[in-house]
């Protein structure tokens, strides 16, 4: 990568020592393993709760997406059911930009979906997953009982 | 001539920040550092990039499916997505006749799938790592609040079995679909 002298503008030039230089076998590796994970990383997670008690509100406290992070790139949340345990989320918008103003569509084609549980006594909470337009919905189960619960789920989404 | 790329594919979970560039001891040329931010690429700049990327290759998942079991035919999964180090589509194809270089699956029973991974892939340069299965996640997919379906792995060196029940009776759960994820 020395291109001689003070400065090493791009295009990068391949080569040079390991302790100043970027050899090909390097470079060549760094791509293939790039591309590898980003083939399977997921488009975003995120935690939230929701409430027992009317309106059942459902807040994120944690997401990090592909699209950046922190709660102003989180889908929002929609409690169906008029109840807890049934939740959508859905991005405003099907596109996501990167830094570079770069947009593509976010088909979400896969999801994981994960319940906290608040004590030991409690029963497994489960989560099953729907695939909808824009995003996915989840359902937080009592396993055992078959009934909603409310708490706190972890969400991924491919 | 072919570039032969250092160290083994990301699967295998071997990466180190050398392997791409990375040194504790890098430096600029002649220790004179970027000049001009829209054109000079730095030695931190790469070292970061390098340690970072081979943090997220260690935790990156091998493949993520969704998997549509056929009960009523009977007959083999259908992969619907898949998205793998090595490759991804997005078109379905049946278990029984999985493209070259995605996994086979083979029905057990109702919502009981077996997939079968290789035992090495081949990364874009033709560089082969061994793979064996690590981690395993799962969630059923629903399209009801209740009940609950429960979906549970079972992984063995290229194999992992899934199967989806009822979780208030434990019965299995015909053409049950799921997301597997697979480290």
């Amino acid at each position: 990568m020395a291109f001689g002298g003070a400065f090493c503008p791009l295009p990068i030039r391949l080569g040079g020592s390991a302790i100043d230089g970027l050899p090909a076998a390097q470079h060549a590796r760094l791509c293939a393993d790039l591309v590898a994970v980003s083939r399977t990383a997921p488009l975003a997670v995120w935690t939230y709760e929701q409430i027992f008690d009317d309106p059942y509100t459902v807040t994120i406290t944690s997401y990090w997406g592909q699209n950046g992070s922190g709660l102003a790139y989180a889908p929002a949340p929609t409690v169906n059911g008029g109840s807890f345990g049934d939740v959508s989320f859905t991005w405003s918008s099907q596109v996501f930009e990167d830094e570079y103003g770069v947009q593509h569509p976010i088909p979400i084609r896969a999801a994981l979906a994960k319940g906290h549980t608040r004590s030991v006594s409690q029963k497994d909470t489960v989560g099953n997953v729907e695939l909808i337009a824009k995003g996915v919905r989840v359902y937080s189960i009592d396993s055992g009982a078959g009934s909603a619960i409310y708490g706190t789920m972890s969400v991924r989404v491919w | 001539m072919a570039i032969t790329p250092e160290g083994l594919p990301a699967w295998t979970r071997t990466a180190s920040h050398t392997q791409y560039g990375g040194r504790l001891d890098k430096q600029n040329y002649q220790n004179t550092g970027c000049i001009n931010a829209q054109t000079d690429v730095g030695a931190e700049h790469l070292c970061r990039m390098a340690s970072d990327l081979a943090a997220v290759v260690r935790t990156a998942p091998f493949a993520v499916l969704r998997v549509l079991c056929d009960d009523t035919t009977p007959g083999a999964p259908i992969i619907e997505s898949a998205y793998l180090m090595t490759g991804v589509r997005v078109t379905s194809y049946v278990g029984d006749s999985a493209p070259t270089g995605f996994p086979s699956a083979e029905r057990n029973g109702d919502g009981d799938v077996t997939f079968t991974f290789d035992s090495s892939y081949d990364d874009e340069y033709g560089v082969s790592g061994g793979f064996a299965i690590g981690h395993v996640e799962v969630t059923a997919h629903n399209t009801a609040a209740s009940p609950a379906y429960v979906a549970t792995p079972e992984a063995d060196g290229q194999t992992v079995r899934i199967r989806v029940v009822r979780g208030d009776d434990g019965s299995a759960v015909a053409d049950a679909r799921f997301t597997l994820v697979v480290y």
